[in-house]
Parts: structure tokens; sequence; C-alpha cells
């Protein structure tokens, strides 16, 4: 059987190749197209494309139109043979351990035979993987939320001195744990299988978070003057424990909901007790996507925590090796600690600077309590969530 | 084997054809040249076994074992080798109608020593009675017009109104009407040769002929289908090994006796041409 294909005047330098392609497409190697058109170049183009792709061409001098015969080579189902799909679309076909070879290759696309296997170690759906990762990432990037637009820089407020440092100080410290945050995940993405690209789509828009955070902490201590606060070396070595965390579920513990949990509820306490409304609103911002990254976390360990008995061994550990890290450290900057008494106070008074001092106490309280309960929800004890939580890094992050 | 040096991606074509060939039990090694004289020199020599060879090479290896009493053999080619044309190409708005009016005008060809860009085509002028002024584009000389620089600089010679004509093959007219160097409707296909072959693996009868053996039956049956081999087919340019033939190489044969090329002998005669 032979088909036809009419090019009329398309050429092959404007893409007449898709229409013989499209009328081979149908037949088995040795189908026949007859190809006729208008373009003065196809006698010499038509030839030349066929040529490179495998396929023959024949002349019938019987015709009296000027049609040549494509005759299907084998070349374009050759290139095809050997290959697979990488595993299903959907989510819920997800491989458990899909091959190097899907590679970069798109989840349930056809794969040509061949091309690099690079090595992702992060490669274990038990691993890495969250029933929840799409929906939350869904939700995640509906949630991203423009900095110029959604803060009210330019509210009036004037603050004393004193109090506007005291913002300053925790600006400065919330700018550097989330300077941590964003580059904890970003050590994992480049690491992960892409056959779970919701998990990096979701660690994508978390740093993205983490980004935009920064941003407005920074943008905040700036407002009213040039200088930002202090940065204590027990702090940044309380950070950089996390940093070097290589075990993804360790890391993914320690960070969302050790210590991105503990965050949560500072930036609550913040956005009740800022003094200004410029504070209260981008803490308010922040702590709705930290909030967002603490149930990711959760979720993965939880899932597999099911699948893994010695996983809380691990937690167990990370915690404990962490703490031995930290013992010699001064832990939480007291320059923030005051300032935070001083915002919760909200004047020199001594009542309420007592009043500011127990409001803290309790938001530590807050914290050791929400900890408790995450760990929990992971399958420990109540009491020993109690003495695991007490280890927890004092820098909150 | 010998193989030129046209462009970085030989080695990393021969290296992994190499390593195919190899882990198949074949013997296997090859040596690069840069240019096709002292590769062919050295095939008749017996200094290498096999050599890919341009179809202009060919030619000379046939004329260089004559004369030596030898014999060579045109192993294999790429499915892509046979029946190539090559084009005379005016501007669109050019007086030039027929190819009779080439007549005192100025043609562009490629390297003096390309045969589907400077040698076959005006073979081909020659054959209707014409000769042209020429202005030749001699980049890559000793490669045997592979470098598509040549080609790619008569092409824009002829756009910007330098020379009346210029000659390429096709699949290169093809790829700069794809790529835009030719805008559409801004040239005119003035002549096209008839169809002629281009490469293949000379091996000389009598020398190695079990490897050579070997060799043929290990290209037969490189497959497109196999995933280790098909980068560089496509690096090569092929879908698959086939017989050589030596049927079509007439026209580059009467074109390099015509323009005294090579002498009879295998000599280089060409004036001008140092690779």
């Amino acid at each position: 059987m032979t088909a036809a294909v009419d090019l009329a005047g398309l050429g092959f330098a404007e893409g007449a190749h898709l229409l013989v392609q499209r009328a081979l497409a149908g037949l088995p190697p040795g189908g026949r197209v007859e190809v006729s058109g208008r373009d003065p170049a196809l006698r010499v183009h038509l030839p030349a494309w066929a040529r490179g792709q495998g396929h023959r061409i024949e002349w019938p001098s019987d015709l009296d139109t000027w049609v040549a015969v494509v005759v299907r080579g084998s070349a374009t189902d050759d290139r095809w043979f050997g290959a697979e799909r990488a595993g299903h679309a959907e989510p819920a076909g997800l491989a458990d351990r899909p091959p190097a070879s899907w590679g970069l290759g798109v989840r349930g696309a056809l794969l040509e035979a061949g091309g690099p296997e690079p090595r992702f170690d992060l490669d274990e759906r038990d691993l890495v993987w969250a029933d929840l990762a799409p929906k939350l990432y869904a939700q995640a990037a509906s949630k991203q939320w423009d900095p110029e637009a959604a803060v009210p820089w330019s509210a009036e407020f004037t603050l004393p001195p004193d109090v506007e440092a005291a913002v300053v100080q925790v600006m400065t410290y919330l700018v550097e744990n989330e300077q941590a945050a964003l580059i904890v995940p970003a050590r994992f993405v480049g690491r992960i299988h892409p056959h779970f690209r919701e998990v990096v789509q979701l660690l994508a828009v978390q740093m993205a978070d983490e980004a935009r955070h920064m941003s407005v902490f920074a943008r905040r201590a700036l407002l009213r003057g040039p200088e930002m606060g202090t940065s204590s070396a027990g702090g940044r070595s309380s950070l950089f424990t996390l940093v070097t965390e290589s075990d993804f579920a360790l890391a993914s513990f320690l960070l969302s909901v050790l210590g991105e949990g503990t965050f949560v509820d500072l930036l609550a306490f913040l956005e009740r007790t800022a003094p200004d409304p410029i504070t209260r609103r981008i803490c308010r911002l922040a702590g709705q996507d930290e909030r967002r990254h603490v149930v990711f976390g959760m979720a993965h360990l939880v899932h597999q925590s099911t699948v893994d008995p010695g996983l809380k061994d691990r937690l167990r550990a990370a915690i404990h090796r962490r703490h031995d890290a930290l013992v010699d450290t001064a832990g939480l900057n007291r320059d923030v600690f005051d300032a935070l008494v001083v915002l919760a106070a909200g004047s020199w008074a001594t009542d309420d600077i007592a009043a500011g001092y127990r409001r803290v106490q309790e938001l530590q309280h807050t914290m050791d309590q929400g900890r408790q309960r995450r760990l929990v929800r992971l399958g420990f004890h109540q009491d020993e969530a109690a003495a695991l939580s007490a280890l927890h890094t004092k820098n909150f992050m | 084997m010998g193989a030129v040096a046209y462009d970085p991606k030989v080695v990393t074509i021969w290296e992994g054809f190499r390593g195919w060939l190899t882990d198949r039990g074949l013997d296997f090694d090859f040596v690069l040249y840069s240019h096709y004289e002292r590769q062919v020199e050295d095939l008749v020599a017996g200094r290498i076994d096999a050599a890919w060879n341009s179809p202009l090479a060919w030619l000379r290896a046939q004329r260089l074992a004559r004369v030596a009493g030898k014999e060579v053999r045109a192993l294999a080619m790429r499915d892509t080798d046979r029946d190539l044309t090559s084009v005379v190409v005016v501007r669109a708005d050019s007086p030039i109608e027929r190819v009779a009016d080439l007549a005192g005008r100025v043609v562009g060809t490629g390297a003096l020593d390309s045969p589907q860009a400077t040698l076959i085509p005006l073979g081909h002028l020659r054959a209707a009675g014409i000769e042209p002024s020429v202005r030749r584009f001699d980049v890559g000389v000793g490669l045997h017009g592979d470098h598509i620089g040549g080609e790619r600089d008569a092409a824009l010679a002829l756009l910007a109104g330098e020379v009346d004509a210029a000659c390429m093959i096709d699949a290169n007219h093809l790829a700069f009407s794809k790529e835009g160097t030719f805008a559409p409707d801004a040239t005119r296909i003035l002549a096209q040769t008839a169809a002629y072959d281009h490469c293949n693996l000379t091996v000389v009868a009598g020398q190695a002929d079990d490897a050579a053996a070997v060799l043929w039956s290990l290209l037969a049956s490189m497959s497109y289908a196999d995933p280790e081999v098909r980068p560089l087919l496509d690096l090569e340019g092929l879908t698959s090994w086939v017989r050589g033939r030596t049927t079509g190489y007439a026209a580059l044969d009467a074109a390099v006796t015509a323009t005294g090329f090579y002498d009879a002998a295998g000599r280089v005669t060409a004036a001008g041409y140092q690779p």
C-alpha cells in the first residue's frame, strides 16, 4: 500500500518534513509514501532529508506530475527499540527505587535506551517520599506572597531607640537562621532522584520561602538605621551542625521537626508582641510558611518510621550527637534573649520587664511542649520525648 | 585503520567504535591523520590496513595501488554515502536562468580538494560546456571537503553578491535553508548533478584480509537499535553500514583526470594544492 502526501508549496526549510514524517508514521519499514509538491528545492531537499533519516527515495518514471516515493527505513523504529517508560506518570504508581537510568527523564515518559545514568543517592521512596507532598506543593505554590505587596512597609510608627534596637537584634537573628534553613534543603535537592519530583518541587518552594523570609527580615532590620545586630559564635555553631548533617531524614528531623517547629512558636510570639505593624506582619507571613515546612518534615518521617524500625534510634542519636557537639557553646545569643524580653515587656517599667521575662519563659515552655508532641507522633514515649526535647539546641532552630 | 581528524568528534567516534569492536574480539586500533594524502600513501604502503577515505582519497588509493601492483577494495560505506548530489545555486533575482548563462560569470566553490563543492559540480558545468571563472573558498585544504567552512563561505559570498553562483552538497543546501542562512525565496537552484557516492572504508586486497572480513561482519552487525553504538552512528551520520560499492565515483574520477588533480600514477599534481 502506498500513502500519499501533497506538500503543495511547503518546503523543507518551512517544516515539510513534518507532513512526510506523519505520513510515514503509520507504515511499517518498507512502507511507501508518494510525495508531491511545488517547492522548487523539493527535488534536492527531500532526498537529502530522507537519507539522513535512513529512508530510501525512488523516482517513478511513469507519473506525469512530480512525485518521489519515500520508502520507510527502520531507523525511526530502531531508535525506540528497548525504550521503556520511566514508571507511571502519577504519584500513585511511584517506584520503590527508580533506576539510575531513568535519571532526568520525566516520570512516565518513554525513554530512549542509552544515555547517562546519573547517581541520585536519595533514590528510595521510603527515604524521601510523603503522600502529602503533591498536595503540599500545590498549597505552597498558591500561598506564595509578594514581599512588596503583602507587607505595609510605609506604615507609620515610632519606637523608642532601644525598642527599635531590640527589633533589629531579633531580625538579625532571624535572617541568620533563615539562611541556614535555606541551605539545608539546597544540599539535598540535587541528590533526590527526580522520580520523586514533587518532593524536589516542595523543597524548591521551601527554599524560595526562606529566601523571602531573609529579605523581609533584613529589610525590617535596616528600615530605620544602617546597622544589623549581633551574631553569637554559639548561635552560628548551632546552625552549622544543621548545615553539615548529610543524612536526609536526620536533617529534616533536626531542621523541620525540631528547628522550624520551634520557630513556628517563636514567630507566633513575635506576631503577638512585636511593637510595630511591619514586624508583626512579616512574622505572621513567615510563620504560615514555616508551618508547611514542619508538616512535610513530619509527614515523610512518620511514613519512614512505619517502614524503618531503626529510624527512631537514629533520630535519638542525632539529637544526642547535636547536643554533644554544642555542649560547650553558649546556645542562644544572649542579646536575642534580652531583646525578646524587651519586646514582650513593651516598656522599661520593672513590672513590665518581669512580665516580659515571664512571657519569654512561657514561650520556651510552649516550644518544648510542641517539640514533645511531634516526638510523640514520631513514636517516642512521652517520657523520652520530654528528655529529648530538653536536649534541643538553646538556639531554637 | 586510518581516519582524518577533520573535527574533534572524530576522536569520540573512533574511540567509541574501537571499544565496541575490541569488545567483540577484533584487534582494532586507529591512527589519526591531519589530511587524506598521507593516509592514502600509508594505506598503499602497508603501514595501515584500512583507511576511512573520502571519495577523492579512494580514487587516489586506486591509482597508487595500480602502480604498486596492488588492488584496493571498498570494504564498507555508510548508508548515507550513497546517491548524493551537489547543486549550483544562484540568487533568486539573478538574471542567470540556465547553466549556459554562467559563461563569463564567477562561481564560488569550496576548497580545491572538495569533491562535492568543487570538483564534481565544476565537472558537471564542464560537461555542459561551461568553464566559468572560479572563486575558491579554501577552508580545510587536505580534508577533501569534510570541513563545511568552504561551502558556507561560498554561500555567504553568493548572498553578498561577491560571486554569481555557489556550489554545495544537497544536504548543506538543506542545512543552510533550514538554519536561515538562505532566507526563503532568496536563492534558486540552477543545476543539480547526477547522483554520486561519498566515503568508503578502503582496504588493500591481500593485506590483513581476515581482519578486514571480521571488521566488515562486525560493522554490518552494528544496529541502530543498539543504544551503545547509536550515539556514535548519529555522530558519524549513518543509520547502518552497507557494503562498499565503487559505481558512484565516475563523475569525480573524470573531474580528477580532467583537472589533473592526480596523475595516473596517483601523484598529487593539482596546482597550488598544499594539504
